[in-house]
């Protein structure tokens, strides 16, 4: 069996896959990659099962020696990789031999860097078809708790194939994480008792992501929306769901958030829109543009 | 069934009722019960909450126009009803006392009565599971009698004691793991309510729990027994 031996490694680094399946009717959250295109081009590109174990790795400061061959790929942002020193090419697969070194720098822009190893990581489920991590409910692999300094993270020995010919992905797919963002919302939830004063401010304005930010959500900083209907019953709450606060201030709930309440919702952001906000970093802006669903 | 309403490219929400209404959660139990017996292979998550049903389907399998009309002809049809799954019975053992329940003293005296009255207040009635959330195993009882029920501390504490039994408005519930909470806490169970390990938890919406008091002897125990085990 082979092993990453994780040398340097911050509390931003956890074991991640496609999310929980049939959990959150119990009170546990979806989980899963923040950045669901990131996450599935990290393994589609080793020819991976699409819900394979990854590392989400956020700002860099990672640093890994592999201790037997394989294959990986990095997606998401940039984080200058280096393997034994020399730069790898993000969003691309690479053989790797035993020994070999890895180790991820502080990225120019986004957020979150996605490690697969050839076959996913072997670790062992799970809650609802899932080890991903959550902290605050110290559920997942390693009960939740980051990947740190001295953990041996488990991979199948299967070597790399050297019939196998390297892939990337090409240019025109790979997002540009210093843009500011378009987030598509599809109208819904209690968008109705928002009056049409609140749906034009909502859309004409940039908004800035605040330090309050996390794979729960995104705080946006920016122009206050009011919601003047009646208070309402709590309810299961969707992915991208767009809650807005007593102080106006819209907040973007992503795959940590809690699986149901009560405060009043504007919409729901895209899948895509979800996976780009995921790679932005306080400080940058944010739009909204209505979304409508194909008939 | 109310009304349904796509919510992004594979969720939606059954509106139920307008007001929360005991009565309104055996239609969603059905509805839940029936979209698992017709099409469980389709579905990824379902949450229910006091009057609405969340359901997560798998767009890699179906479009969401497929999805939507075989549920509105599940809905429709009477006959497609599944064997509807029993409500089940809780009984939770607590320790009313001072070092455990935390607020009881001073709810108690904001309610003009003594510690021993909230406690038969609260133990005598049976409560209905309205929804589940907030976090794993938290589910929300209801209702309260009038005269227990509290807002809300106005400052929540940090750090609650997992098994803290605690009174929100006119909810009641108990907190599974330590967490950070809000509740008034007025005792607290011996028992492990949620399985972390296997992310087990026996309640689901419709279920009646009544909470019974006991002493410090029973509670040593009964302590780390799990609720899956122990009834009765």
């Amino acid at each position: 069996m082979g092993q990453l031996r994780v040398v340097k490694a911050t509390a931003l680094a956890i074991a991640q896959d496609r999310g929980r399946r049939g959990g959150q009717h119990l009170g546990l959250c979806q989980s899963g990659a923040a950045d669901a295109y990131s996450y599935h081009w990290a393994n589609a590109l080793l020819g991976n099962l699409k819900s394979a174990p990854v590392l989400e790795i956020c700002l860099g400061a990672f640093e890994a020696e592999f201790c037997h061959a394989t294959e990986i790929a990095l997606c998401g942002a940039d984080m200058r990789a280096q393997l034994n020193g020399s730069p790898i090419k993000n969003w691309c697969s690479h053989r790797v031999k035993a020994g070999d070194y890895l180790r991820l720098n502080y990225p120019a822009s986004g957020l979150r860097s996605y490690l697969a190893v050839l076959g996913g990581f072997l670790f062992n489920a799970a809650l609802f078809s899932s080890i991903a991590s959550v902290p605050r409910e110290g559920l997942g692999f390693n009960g939740g708790a980051p990947i740190s300094a001295g953990m041996c993270l488990p991979y199948a020995a299967l070597g790399a194939n050297k019939n196998r010919w390297r892939r990337c992905l090409i240019d025109a797919l790979i997002p540009n994480y210093a843009a500011d963002l378009q987030l598509d919302i599809y109208p819904a939830y209690q968008w109705q008792a928002f009056d049409d004063v609140q749906r034009q401010r909502f859309t004409h304005t940039t908004y800035t992501v605040s330090t309050e930010s996390d794979r729960m959500g995104y705080r946006l900083d920016g122009q206050a929306v009011s919601y003047r209907g009646k208070q309402l019953i709590s309810e299961g709450i969707a992915l991208g769901a767009v809650q807005i606060p007593a102080n106006g201030q819209p907040i973007v709930l992503l795959n940590d958030r809690q699986t149901i309440g009560g405060y009043p919702k504007i919409g729901c952001v895209t899948k895509a829109s979800c996976s780009q906000l995921a790679q932005r970093r306080p400080g940058d802006k944010v739009f909204f543009n209505w979304r409508h669903f194909e008939t | 069934m109310r009304d349904l309403q796509r919510l992004n490219h594979n969720s939606l929400i059954i509106y139920f009722g307008e007001e929360i209404d005991a009565g309104l959660l055996s239609s969603i139990s059905h509805c839940r019960d029936c979209l698992l017996a017709h099409c469980g292979d389709l579905i990824i998550d379902m949450v229910p909450a006091y009057i609405s049903l969340l359901v997560v389907f798998d767009d890699d399998k179906v479009s969401y126009a497929q999805f939507a009309a075989l549920l509105r002809t599940l809905l429709a049809t009477p006959s497609s009803a599944a064997a509807a799954s029993q409500p089940q019975q809780f009984v939770i053992p607590v320790l009313y006392a001072a070092d455990m329940a935390l607020d009881l003293l001073s709810l108690s005296r904001k309610k003009n009565m003594l510690p021993q009255q909230l406690i038969d207040i609260h133990s005598a009635k049976s409560y209905t599971v309205y929804t589940i959330g907030f976090s794993p195993g938290f589910a929300y009882l209801g209702e309260v009698d009038r005269a227990i029920a509290a807002p809300r501390l106005a400052r929540p504490r940090t750090k609650v004691p997992a098994g803290s039994v605690g009174i929100a408005d006119t909810q009641t519930g108990v907190y599974p793991l330590e967490l950070p909470g809000g509740w008034n806490i007025i005792g607290r169970t011996p028992l492990r309510i949620f399985e972390a390990e296997q992310g087990a938890f026996p309640m689901q919406i419709g279920d009646s729990v009544r909470f019974c008091a006991i002493d410090a002897r029973r509670y040593r125990q009964l302590l780390g027994r799990s609720l899956l085990d122990f009834q009765g």
